[in-house]
């Protein structure tokens, strides 16, 4: 990676890395809590095939339409199928989508595409790779995405954060408003009512699950928590092992919009979207299950926190591992997805320091996985 | 130097002699193309170990100070009251088989060490590196059927209260193994705590401080020497001078000329 990498990767740690420590001190609870959530994935994760078929009744329960695909390429058949052609897509910051290829395929068969989140679409923008499960422009110093949006779109912003952001969404807003499709992955899915947690801080994935008429949720099947309540409690872990604890926003969509203000009658759709989609995503993940060693990835709840600890991923970037699973993290879903054979050289360079092993929520044993 | 008797017995697995020789070793592989990764460098590193088994030996000055750290460690040792033997003809742990993923022929070596410490009659073992404390504690159980050696760390049987470090205004740098695998942290701080070393909980903290690159050298050399110069630089803003616990950390923290640094048993004395 360059120099601008080097500058990059050590603003990054030395703004998150302390306020994580902050978190952890402060919110004690959050230690319990993240107890809860392994055992209550362990037991999706033994139980799959019976929380599947759980959460899809759930789904339909409350008025959702529920789809499985096996493999990548089946689950964006499945989504530009629902999207159509010629619509305004909005999404929320999906590594499954990207795992898939869904955002470019959908452009293919004539969508106009837009990533919500501020870091995906500055990636999007300077067609570039995300480099971080959750930030993936982590790789941008604020100066190189002052250049971007400059020779991308013509903005003469300075490169600061606030005004950047600020510029961003006043560019999104319209796209916002004319969108016929928000497309969001889940932070968890609870598979007793049907229901999709999203945490965010940006207020995009709000928007982009309530604003367009057509709300397709779009993630893996690793993704089902027993319960609306464990949903939560992932919702909580991440955001605090991610740094960014309370989120500003926690957003539970369970069905289309709806009304039970006339004669307490439930009746779809209300203010928000008429349409509720659920494309369950395999692709790997129910063999991975299965497998003694690679089960362990599937806990995995994506705060991001082993990249930053990771001496590896502070030299190399996104080149440990393969976009959008990178570091360590990425190297085990870069297995899971893609194979043993394609992640077996990322794996390589992989030096043991344990420290992803020590800082995981989920207590991953990283190092063992990759070995 | 004198030897007990009994069925204690320290073991160096060679390690401090040979790490000096990995650093030459490193230097063929890149010729050999080993720096472009993947399958071929794994085969490109396994040809250039055996390789270097003859064709490359550390360095006069090396060899002596590897020497000086094991003489070190056998008498801090001694003074701390601690009996054992010392082994003619050690063999390696073959750490290094099982850490490159070449299992079956880990295993089959494994055994054959094994036997050895048995033939000598040895039923605890000290260990004075982290890549062989790992390896016989943690991995031979799963490879040697009814492997019953006791495994205890030199660190472990130093006394604290009797051993006196010799400089101070150094830093730590821990080995990846001691620190996160073996749950030795705060007991090398124990021992270098008279020393006052300078730390920082971003630097030196057991959760966020690196590696030195050292265990993809013979892997991806121009990545172990960015992650050895990354670790050299950061250790630098604390201290000239990095105080290490590991052979490979003492080489590949060395070859950046970024830092002065000393194995742990150049600093303590009584």
């Amino acid at each position: 990676m360059s120099m601008s990498w080097d500058v990059a990767i050590e603003r990054a740690k030395n703004a998150i890395m302390p306020k994580t420590y902050d978190v952890l001190t402060r919110y004690g609870y959050i230690q319990e809590l993240r107890n809860e959530v392994r055992k209550a994935r362990e037991e999706v994760l033994k139980n799959l095939e019976f929380y599947i078929e759980e959460f899809r009744k759930s789904v339909e329960r409350v008025g959702g339409r529920f789809y499985f695909a096996e493999t990548g390429n089946e689950a964006v058949d499945i989504a530009v199928k629902i999207v159509g052609r010629g619509k305004i897509v909005v999404m929320g910051k999906n590594n499954v989508a990207n795992e898939t290829g869904l955002h470019q395929r959908l452009e293919e068969e004539g969508n106009e595409v837009w990533e919500t989140d501020l870091g995906a679409f500055l990636v999007q923008i300077g067609d570039e790779d995300s480099s971080h499960i959750l930030a993936p422009a982590i790789h941008l110093t604020c100066e190189r995405v002052a250049q971007i949006l400059k020779e991308k779109l013509g903005m003469a912003v300075p490169s600061d954060p606030v005004a950047i952001a600020q510029r961003v969404r006043e560019f999104l807003r319209e796209k916002f408003i004319k969108a016929d499709v928000g497309i969001t992955g889940a932070n968890a899915l609870a598979a007793d009512t049907g229901a999709v947690v999203l945490v965010e801080n940006e207020g995009n994935i709000r928007i982009t699950t309530s604003f367009p008429p057509v709300h397709i949720v779009y993630d893996g099947v690793e993704k089902i928590v027993p319960t609306l309540i464990h949903a939560l409690y992932v919702a909580n872990v991440q955001a605090a092992y991610a740094g960014l604890y309370p989120p500003t926003y926690i957003n539970v969509t369970a069905g289309p919009s709806s009304t039970a203000d006339i004669e307490m009658q439930r009746v779809s759709p209300a203010q928000g979207p008429r349409e509720y989609h659920v494309v369950l995503v395999d692709n790997g993940r129910r063999a991975a299950a299965r497998d003694p060693v690679l089960w362990e990835a599937l806990l995995c709840i994506r705060c991001g926190r082993c990249h930053l600890h990771c001496p590896v991923y502070w030299a190399l970037g996104r080149e440990f591992g393969k976009p959008p699973y990178t570091g360590p993290m990425g190297v085990m879903w870069t297995a899971v997805t893609r194979g043993v054979e394609e992640a077996g050289p990322h794996a390589l360079k992989c030096v043991h320091a344990g420290n992803c092993k020590e800082v995981c929520p989920m207590q991953i044993n990283i190092p063992q996985i990759i070995h | 130097m004198p030897s007990g008797g009994g069925t204690r017995a320290l073991y160096t697995s060679c390690m401090y002699q040979m790490a000096p020789a990995m650093q030459k070793a490193v230097e063929s592989l890149e010729k050999l193309g080993a720096a472009r990764g993947g399958i071929r460098s794994k085969l490109a590193a396994v040809g250039a170990k055996t390789a270097g088994g003859l064709l490359l030996r550390p360095g006069k000055e090396e060899l002596e100070r590897a020497y000086k750290i094991l003489r070190n460690i056998y008498e801090i040792l001694r003074r701390s009251g601690v009996e054992f033997r010392l082994l003619d003809g050690e063999p390696y742990s073959g750490a290094l088989l099982y850490e490159l993923g070449f299992e079956e022929e880990f295993a089959e070596y494994a055994k054959e060490v094994y036997r050895y410490f048995k033939e000598k009659g040895v039923e605890e073992v000290i260990t004075v590196d982290p890549h062989t404390h790992y390896v016989l504690e943690k991995i031979y159980p799963s490879y040697v059927e009814d492997f019953d050696l006791e495994v205890v760390s030199y660190l472990d049987l130093l006394d604290a209260g009797k051993v006196k470090v010799k400089t101070s205004g150094f830093t730590i740098h821990d080995s990846c193994l001691y620190a996160r695998f073996l749950d030795k942290y705060q007991r090398i701080r124990q021992l270098l705590a008279p020393g006052n070393p300078t730390e920082d909980p971003y630097i030196t903290g057991k959760e966020t401080a690196g590696c030195c690159g050292g265990p993809v050298e013979s892997i991806a050399p121009n990545l172990a020497t960015k992650i050895a110069v990354d670790r050299a630089k950061r250790l630098s803003k604390l201290s000239d001078s990095v105080v290490v616990v590991c052979p490979i950390c003492l080489v590949n923290l060395s070859k950046t000329n970024i830092t002065k640094v000393y194995h742990m048993s150049e600093v303590l004395g009584f």
